[in-house]
């Protein structure tokens, strides 16, 4: 695996553009750990993934989450812009320091034979007695190689220390 | 992680043997789509050629639109590994499996796989699942694992698909 991008960030900000991405490799392996400065959906927010400057609403979810203790549960969100979450963040209200991680396996990206499927899993923390875990499954309907990443913060922007890493995989 | 063998299978399985012995777990990537004639189509995952019934045994939990449902066998001649987007799924879309085998040439304990699985029948609501799975080798004893087969339940992959195989040091 090699490392081709690796962004701590030092300020606040609502979206990280990772562009020319290299077409050397099968697989692309994402890791991000970040919080967000605004209140997301008041209990968590998104770091969303869109391709290509695609910000149609190209992109289907499927969730299946462990969260709030003994809650076990399931969310699609089917033909949407957001994207195609990495991780769930921390947010404003949280605990403090507290953050979300995740990472994203995007196969056969830079290949054009079938429409992108992704796979993603995280943790959140809430409070300090409240965390979430998620396996996703997405899919972006476009047969394109992937050549662009932007990462989104659903609920205002990425707080400092926020940590994103881009790796091509053989 | 370092890439072991890629394959890019077009009939009914995909196998990779003769595995090295010289990484801590391996990991499995295949994605891509099978020919059956129905929306899916299941993959079954075994160890060194061992297909006899009720040498395996697995548990699984998924979600799909809101449901969210989980179930066992605990006596099957394989792994389930999730399923791929078969001829009447979505167009152009593929299904994604991961396995991960930990200590795969261990021979203190027998072994286990962890899978994660995607894939997408309909565009329609209900029409996605993710899956994750845990399996185990029950009858394998403590043997190390020097082949890994993948076998979709009917028809073959189709070109496009890739299998992957990584060894984690």
């Amino acid at each position: 695996m090699t490392k081709l991008f690796d962004l701590t960030l030092t300020a606040a900000r609502s979206d990280i553009i990772v562009s020319r991405i290299s077409q050397s490799y099968l697989h692309l392996y994402v890791t991000a750990m970040s919080r967000d400065t605004g209140t997301g959906d008041g209990t968590l927010s998104h770091c969303w993934t869109q391709f290509n400057g695609d910000t149609g609403s190209n992109y289907s979810i499927q969730e299946f989450r462990g969260v709030l203790g003994a809650t076990v549960d399931a969310v699609e969100l089917l033909a949407q812009g957001f994207g195609i979450p990495v991780c769930a963040q921390s947010i404003s209200t949280s605990v403090a320091n507290g953050a979300g991680s995740g990472w994203m396996l995007i196969p056969n990206y830079s290949r054009q034979d079938y429409k992108k499927a992704v796979v993603s899993q995280f943790a959140v923390q809430f409070g300090t007695d409240d965390m979430g875990i998620v396996l996703c499954g997405g899919y972006w309907n476009n047969t394109a190689a992937i050549h662009t990443i932007r990462f989104e913060s659903q609920g205002g922007a990425f707080a400092a220390g926020s940590r994103i890493c881009i790796y091509g995989v053989p | 992680m370092q890439k072991i063998a890629e394959a890019n299978p077009t009939g009914a399985s995909v196998s990779f043997t003769g595995i090295p012995q010289g990484y801590n777990s391996l990991r499995v990537v295949l994605a891509g789509r099978g020919s059956a004639a129905a929306a899916s189509t299941t993959v079954t995952l075994s160890f060194n050629g061992d297909t006899t019934a009720a040498h395996y045994a697995y548990q699984y939990a998924y979600g799909t639109a809101a449901i969210a449902g989980a179930a066992e066998d605990i006596s099957d001649p394989g792994i389930l590994a999730g399923g791929v987007t078969a001829a009447s799924g979505v167009a152009g879309d593929q299904g994604v499996i991961i396995v991960d085998i930990p200590n795969y040439a261990g021979t203190t304990y027998s072994k286990a796989a962890i899978v994660q699985n995607i894939r997408r029948e309909t565009a329609l609501t209900g029409g996605m699942f993710t899956i994750m799975l845990g399996g185990f080798w029950i009858s394998g004893g403590t043997a190390a694992i020097n082949r890994v087969d993948l076998v979709l339940a009917s028809g073959n992959f189709v070109a496009g698909t890739t299998a992957t195989l990584y060894g984690l040091p």
